[in-house]
């Protein structure tokens, strides 16, 4: 074997290596879905990606629509505003240090908050919190997020989607794991 | 300055997002140019109607015709067809001044606050001036394009590959176009009657805040090395200037009755360092603030929002205290009560925040958060 195709077999490797890294990155994620923290039911066809302290769902990719719930822990600065959620704020100022986040962030443009209103998220005292926005392409994207504090975190589902065709498409979907949403005992 | 170095990089940073502009006209510069014009334009509108939306802009009468003011005295001095400057303030903390190609500037609350006379006010304005009236943006964007090789100087000349490789890059253009606005800027505020002195008196102000941020955001050796070689700069044609007895040529505002014009912007600052949590330079720019006016119940508002937030204490007295003023100043202005009826519903006294709360909703029945009032109200009741 010559040098050149030593050379082309490993750059194969490396290619199937990290495209199958990739694939194993997103996994099938429908159903019964139970973490430390909270259990939800996913539908069916969806894809599940899980990293640190959150989870995405997704059926056409996550540019066009996911849905996503974080378990953040409540002194962690927002990454734009510096902002902070505290154990004492009530559901108004918890939604509050949220849109300042997201009116710092200078990636959403043309935010404009539709809803902010207080809400029960399995029982819990919480907001839900409405907003469209343009991303750095130009595509108006559109939000539902339900937040809640549970000491010591902050915990939210948020649905996203391309407001064109995707967002109304899976709306439904979102508000039946909205429903399955509960904590856990702990 | 890192803060006007940094707004022009981020104008700029538009400028690149463009497509390529591809010179199917050929020969015809004007044209081609009236074009990039054009879209720049388009593009700083959008970007001014993004600010607009999310509340970022001040509103305030008397300090918009306050800043045209100094604005025009600046433009008699400027040989120029294009359109005035346009001077607006967005409610930032951070210090910064730039300018779109259309014309818009803006200056920060930021800024605002940290500045000791209209002179270098005046300086601030007149360095985004020759930026506009210079057209560095458009300037720039060729800089940035290498491939379309037309001369801005001579429009019937084409750069040839030799030349091109000589131009400067664009990082150090930007730096030339800074030290061309400090210089061209010195000599419109020396023209309007101001004392050029004072240029160095901004700079200065703008070394010491990047001293006090340093391992902060506006802290960078390359940020430091350019505002020092612009204090250089601006040494040496201060010193090869006439020399003057300090004193400017027209009445300008310094002292409290400077900081008197500037007040809605040290309210609208501190408001911004509240959102940021930055309680340090919230209090500094409220006591500015009631030096000029101590009978304004918006400042013992968002005092007490500082005493309160910084403290998280539902119990703390200075907050209180600061909120009971606000009420005292004037009963009708609502948000001292909201404030002070979450802080009687966390410490637990249901009683005294459903007074305070239900006392809100009365002066605002329309209130944005009303619905968490009266679920809170609920809890009252409870």
């Amino acid at each position: 074997m010559n040098r050149h195709s030593a050379i082309l077999i490993l750059i194969c490797i490396c290619i199937l290596h990290i495209s199958n890294g990739c694939a194993t990155l997103w996994k099938a994620g429908s159903g019964e879905i139970e973490t430390e923290h909270w259990a939800v039911e996913i539908p069916k066809d969806w894809m599940r990606l899980e990293t640190g302290d959150y989870q995405m769902f997704s059926k056409y990719g996550p540019y066009l629509q996911y849905f996503l719930i974080q378990t953040r822990l409540l002194d962690r600065p927002f990454r734009r505003s510096k902002g902070k959620m505290t154990p004492d704020m009530l559901p108004h100022e918890a939604a509050q240090t949220l849109i300042n986040d997201l009116r710092a962030d200078p990636g959403i443009r043309r935010l404009e908050v539709t809803e902010n209103r207080p809400v029960l998220v399995n029982g819990h005292m919480g907001f839900k919190l409405c907003y469209c926005y343009q991303d750095a392409l130009g595509v108006t994207k559109q939000t539902h997020l339900y937040g809640m504090i549970s000491k010591p975190y902050f915990i939210s589902l948020r649905y996203t989607a391309a407001r064109r065709h995707y967002f109304d498409e899976n709306l439904a979907d979102f508000e039946r794991v909205l429903k399955s949403f509960r904590l856990s005992p702990t | 300055m890192k803060p006007m170095m940094m707004s022009t990089l981020i104008g700029l940073l538009i400028i690149l997002f463009i497509p390529q502009f591809s010179d199917a006209a050929g020969n015809d510069y004007h044209k081609g140019n009236r074009s990039i014009q054009k879209q720049l334009e388009a593009f700083a509108q959008a970007e001014q109607q993004d600010f607009e939306q999310r509340g970022l802009l001040l509103q305030n009468q008397d300090l918009t015709e306050y800043l045209t003011k100094v604005t025009e005295k600046l433009r008699t001095g400027a040989a120029s067809f294009r359109p005035g400057l346009r001077v607006l303030v967005l409610k930032h903390t951070s210090e910064d001044a730039f300018v779109y190609p259309n014309g818009i500037c803006y200056l920060s609350t930021g800024l605002l606050t940290c500045l000791d006379n209209e002179d270098q006010l005046a300086m601030a304005i007149a360095h985004e001036m020759v930026h506009y009236l210079q057209q560095h943006s458009l300037r720039a964007y060729y800089q940035s394009r290498p491939s379309l090789q037309i001369s801005l100087s001579n429009p019937h000349e084409r750069v040839s590959s030799e030349d091109q490789k000589k131009e400067r890059p664009l990082p150090n253009m930007l730096i030339s176009v800074e030290l061309e606005a400090d210089r061209e800027g010195l000599r419109l505020l020396a023209a309007a009657g101001y004392r050029s002195t004072e240029a160095l008196g901004l700079m200065k102000h703008l070394i010491t805040i990047s001293e006090k941020t340093a391992g902060g955001a506006i802290d960078h050796p390359e940020v430091r090395a350019t505002l020092n070689r612009r204090i250089e700069a601006l040494t040496s044609v201060l010193a090869e200037a006439k020399p003057s007895d300090g004193k400017p040529s027209v009445p300008v505002a310094e002292g409290t009755r400077f900081r008197h014009l500037l007040a809605p912007a040290f309210l609208a600052n501190a408001h911004a360092a509240i959102t940021n949590e930055n309680w340090g330079l919230a209090k500094e720019n409220i006591d500015h603030y009631l030096m000029v006016d101590s009978e304004d119940p918006k400042a013992y508002y968002l005092l007490g929002e500082i005493f309160w937030k910084k403290s998280r204490d539902p119990n703390n007295q200075k907050a209180l205290d600061s909120f009971r003023r606000a009420i005292v100043l004037n009963a009708q202005y609502a948000p001292p009560y909201r404030a002070m009826g979450l802080m009687h519903l966390k410490a637990g006294r249901t009683g005294k925040a459903r007074d305070y709360l239900e006392t809100y909703l009365a002066l605002i029945p329309g209130a944005d958060e009303r619905l968490y009032i009266q679920q809170y109200l609920n809890l009252c009741e409870k």
